[in-house]
């Protein structure tokens, strides 16, 4: 083999590798949120909506905070849950949540838990959070495990809200936390 | 299968009903299993299905949500199933996305490229299930169902079925052997009864009846049907032995021949006339001891029946062993069996030695002249007809010369008879040598001697002939130690051109003759029609004849009497027709009956003659004349005979006379029977049927054979007067009419004697034993007025 050959191939090729490396760790971030994002338009599939959330005119997905999903979520628009286009909502506050279907909230850690679980009483709305430590708050929490997606369920909190999952989802669910009996 | 047929009875009972009973439960069987097979497959398949639907649905979150722990402990659930082998998932890339096997061994990977939705039954289930959510594709499960256990099901069942069919199968034995019993042994009865009755030919067995249905009806009808072969068996001998008694008994030989024509019954009769005693011998062999002259005719005549059926009387001489040669005939016809098939030939056979002999010995007495050796009228009137015949058919002349010697009579009285005879003798040797062998040269009478040449090319030829003749019967001849010139005249004739029929040229001829004569002796004369018509008035005599028919008063019949020989009793009249035409004189029958015979008015004269002397006789019998058994002969012309009205016309008469049938009797001459011998045999029949009797006349002048003459239905010879004529002077004339008279009894007819002149003929007649006679020595034709008297007259005995 000639010698030129190594010197001429060898640099190129160390920045080839480089650079794939870092884009490798942006891509994982960024599919993680799309993974996340597509679960959410999945998860509604799994949930007994009572009949009259049916009635409304759109699906509505609403983040309260910041859009933790990157924009990732605009890619449900166009897409329908039990015939109804589904609409990307930002809201500000709970209140403005009463007409969602699905709210994700971006920041558990400020959201009062007695508060949130009077207003689900009042309104079937299907909470969505990150991080398996908020699920007193989500009654769906995606949660990071061996480098995937899992999700856990809070069936109390869901059932308190008057929402019910389908066996499948809880079957895939890595963790249920259920009501005391 | 040709063997099939040839198996026992009990065996194809046994056969069929075990392989009835397999067959049906092997089919029964695999219907049943194959039937199972696919139920069972159907309700595996859809059980499996839905569980595919089941796991399918129950799959969906697991794999939107990449839950592959979750998914494969999904399949694992499938395990509850022990069929199922593997089962595996795949992600709506087709990839697989999880999988679970359900054996540890043979273990397969997930097929690639799964199919949406399918099911194939093979060896295995394969089932594709898609996974849907929300009506949209996000996967496919997978499923492998092993069918072994389907397997082992079926294994288990045929072992079953294998049993069952073990134990139908004795069943089945047991069964049919119960059953060839109740069928087979009354079969078997009647067989083993056939059998001994064909063995013992005894006919009273009777086969046992154990049973009372149909085979029970069938051994009843069996021993009806023995009863009835039992009598038929009987009769059959009885018959057959009524037959065999008849057959020894009988006075002639019978044979039975078969198709192979090997002789298969023959009579003790047959034997003696054959002389052949070995027994069954062959008819090639018998027939082959036929004499040459008669043997092709007979194997003709043989084998006409053989193809045509045609039955067959034949005449034949046999030569025996010592060279000599027994005469019979032979009468065979086919024998038919009950349906209708020819199986072999049956016939009779008739000595006729002694009657044969007689017939030959009476032929060359009647034929021949015994003293010159040369043919004698008859024969040479049979000649000159035969050549007559054959001219006629080949369009040759003939000529026909006629002799008479000059100074015959002169030299007879003064030198003696024997001189005479010397004469004669010396005059035919002469004769003979001027003429070729294929012609005839005869005596017809005392100095009259015919030369008939065939096939002459002209006048000059016979010209020629003639003066050879005359120059060697001109040459000198010792007689007694006396130089002796004798001279013929000679008439000729040649036909067809002076004449076509025999009468006609002898008259012609002899005409021809007297013209010689007349032209100074020894010389010849030609005949010339003028000659003819002058003296035989031919035409005159032919159209008297038709005026007296008209008026009926010319023609009176005379009777001759018949008497019997032994008592003189009147037995009966021959009938005789006389004519006296209108102011002339009587004209002799010999003139007038050739010419009313040829011109067929022979017809309305007989019929005549025939009503008058019926009427005639039946007012003699009114007035008591008349014996009962006397009867009146009445004379048939040739062509009243072949007349096809005849029969008819009799009955008529015999109804408008009101005369009974028994005193009639008809005369036929022998030539006329001989023209159409069968036609003839049918006539005598029908007249013979209605009860007249059947005479012939002239006999001995035709040729009949035997064979016609025992066929004929006759009851009376006359005996020519040309025979009786010349008793005692002539004895070959008296051996002929012994011979006749001989033949006849043999016949069972009985003999009338015509022309008895003489006592010396009449003692002749009588010591032959010859029944009825007439004659001017008895009494003269006369008319019925005579007659009447005549029968009164007293009569010794003498």
């Amino acid at each position: 083999m000639a010698k030129g050959w190594q010197v001429k191939w060898f640099l190129p090729l160390m920045i080839v590798l480089f650079a794939s490396l870092q884009a490798t760790v942006v891509h994982a971030e960024l599919k993680t949120h799309q993974i996340k994002a597509a679960y959410l338009y999945q998860i509604s599939k799994f949930v007994f909506w009572p009949e009259q959330r049916k009635q409304a005119e759109f699906f509505r997905v609403c983040q309260l905070g910041k859009d933790r999903y990157e924009g990732t979520l605009q890619k449900m628009t166009g897409r329908t849950v039990f015939n109804k286009p589904v609409l990307i909502q930002n809201i500000q506050n709970l209140q403005q949540a009463s007409d969602c279907h699905l709210l994700i909230i971006s920041s558990p850690k400020k959201m009062d838990k007695k508060t949130l679980r009077d207003w689900l009483a009042a309104n079937q709305v299907l909470t969505v959070v990150d991080g398996a430590t908020n699920s007193n708050v989500g009654m769906v929490a995606f949660v990071l495990e061996n480098q995937r997606v899992r999700l856990h369920i809070n069936l109390d909190l869901a059932e308190h809200s008057g929402l019910a999952f389908a066996a499948n989802l809880l079957e895939v669910a890595s963790h249920i936390e259920r009501g005391k009996p | 299968m040709s063997w099939l047929p040839q198996l026992h009875l009990r065996t194809k009972l046994v056969g069929s009903i075990v392989l009835t009973s397999v067959i049906a439960v092997l089919a029964t069987s695999f219907a049943f299993v194959q039937y199972d097979r696919n139920q069972e497959t159907a309700t595996v398949s859809e059980d499996m299905k839905m569980l595919a639907s089941i796991i399918a649905n129950r799959s969906t979150a697991a794999l939107i949500f990449g839950d592959a722990r979750q998914a494969e402990s999904n399949l694992k659930a499938l395990g509850e199933n022990p069929n199922v082998v593997m089962a595996c998932i795949y992600d709506s890339g087709n990839d697989v996305f999880s999988y679970h096997h359900f054996t540890h061994l043979d273990q397969q990977p997930c097929p690639k490229n799964p199919k949406q939705s399918a099911l194939t039954i093979g060896d295995s289930i394969e089932i594709y299930e898609p996974i849907e959510l929300d009506n949209l594709l996000i996967g496919t499960l997978y499923m492998n169902v092993s069918l072994d256990w389907l397997s082992k099901r079926w294994r288990e069942q045929i072992t079953y079925i294998f049993y069952v069919v073990f134990m139908v199968l004795v069943a089945a034995i047991i069964v049919a052997k119960y059953l060839q019993m109740l069928l087979v042994r009354p079969i078997q009865q009647i067989a083993s009864t056939a059998r001994n009755i064909t063995e013992q030919k005894d006919y009273s067995l009777r086969a046992k009846k154990g049973v009372k249905d149909e085979l029970g009806d069938m051994v009843d009808v069996f021993n009806t049907m023995l009863s009835k072969i039992e009598e038929e068996t009987e009769s059959l001998y009885s018959s057959e032995e009524k037959f065999r008694q008849l057959s020894s008994l009988a006075p002639v030989g019978i044979f039975q021949i078969n198709l192979e024509n090997q002789i298969t019954y023959v009579n003790n009769r047959w034997v003696e006339i054959t002389g052949i005693n070995q027994p069954l011998v062959n008819l090639e062999h018998w027939l082959g001891r036929i004499r040459m002259g008669d043997r092709r005719r007979t194997l003709k005549a043989w084998s006409e029946l053989a193809q045509d059926h045609k039955p067959f009387v034949v005449e034949v001489g046999f030569e025996q062993e010592d060279n000599t040669i027994t005469w019979s005939i032979i009468e065979a016809s086919v024998l038919y069996d009950s349906k209708g098939v020819i199986y072999g030939y049956m016939g009779a056979l008739s000595d006729i030695t002694d009657l044969k002999n007689a017939q030959l010995q009476m032929e060359n007495l009647a034929f021949y002249d015994p003293l010159t050796g040369l043919s004698n009228r008859r024969l040479f009137k049979d000649r000159l007809s035969k050549a007559v015949a054959e001219s006629k058919r080949r369009g040759t002349f003939i000529a026909l010369l006629f002799l008479d010697l000059d100074q015959f009579k002169r030299i007879n009285d003064s030198l003696g008879h024997d001189a005479g005879d010397q004469l004669l003798v010396e005059v035919a040797r002469r004769l003979q040598e001027c003429i070729r062998e294929s012609d005839t040269v005869s005596r017809i009478g005392g100095d009259e001697f015919t030369v008939l040449l065939t096939d002459i090319d002209s006048s000059h030829g016979v010209h020629h002939i003639a003066e050879k003749i005359l120059q060697s019967l001109g040459k000198p001849i010792f007689l007694n130690n006396q130089e002796i010139i004798n001279t013929a005249s000679i008439g000729i004739t040649l036909a067809p051109s002076d004449g076509d029929d025999d009468i006609t040229l002898m008259r012609n001829a002899d005409l021809a003759m007297y013209q010689a004569k007349a032209n100074g002796r020894n010389n010849f004369q030609f005949f010339s029609e003028e000659m003819n018509k002058e003296m035989m008035g031919y035409l005159k005599i032919e159209k008297d004849l038709r005026t007296s028919i008209d008026s009926e008063n010319d023609f009176i019949i005379y009777y001759q009497p018949k008497i019997d020989l032994i008592n003189n009793r009147f037995v009966g009249a021959e009938a005789l027709i006389r004519w006296i035409p209108d102011g002339k004189n009587m004209i002799s029958p010999d003139r007038f009956i050739p010419i009313a015979e040829e011109s067929g008015l022979i017809v309305p004269i007989g019929k005549w003659v025939l009503r008058k002397a019926c009427m005639q006789v039946k007012q003699l019998m009114d007035l008591g004349v008349w014996p009962s058994d006397a009867k009146v002969a009445v004379n048939l012309s040739a062509r009243q005979f072949s007349d096809p009205n005849l029969v008819a016309n009799i009955q008529e008469t015999l109804e408008i006379t009101g005369c009974p049938v028994s005193i009639l009797e008809l005369e036929i001459t022998e030539s006329t029977l001989m023209d159409n011998v069968e036609t003839a045999i049918l006539t005598m029949r029908q007249i013979k049927e209605m009860g007249i009797s059947i005479a012939i006349d002239d006999f001995g002048t035709g040729y009949s054979s035997l064979s016609y003459l025992k066929r004929f239905p006759i009851d009376i010879l006359k005996v020519d007067r040309s025979f009786v004529m010349d008793i005692p002077s002539d004895l070959n004339d008296m051996a002929i009419t012994a011979a006749v008279i001989a033949m006849a009894h043999k016949l069972n007819l009985r003999v009338v004697a015509e022309g008895i002149e003489t006592t010396e003929q009449l003692d002749f007649l009588r010591s032959n034993r010859c029944e009825y006679g007439q004659g001017f020595l008895i009494a003269r034709p006369m008319p019925a007025s005579d007659l009447e008297d005549y029968i009164q007259l007293p009569r010794k005995v003498s």
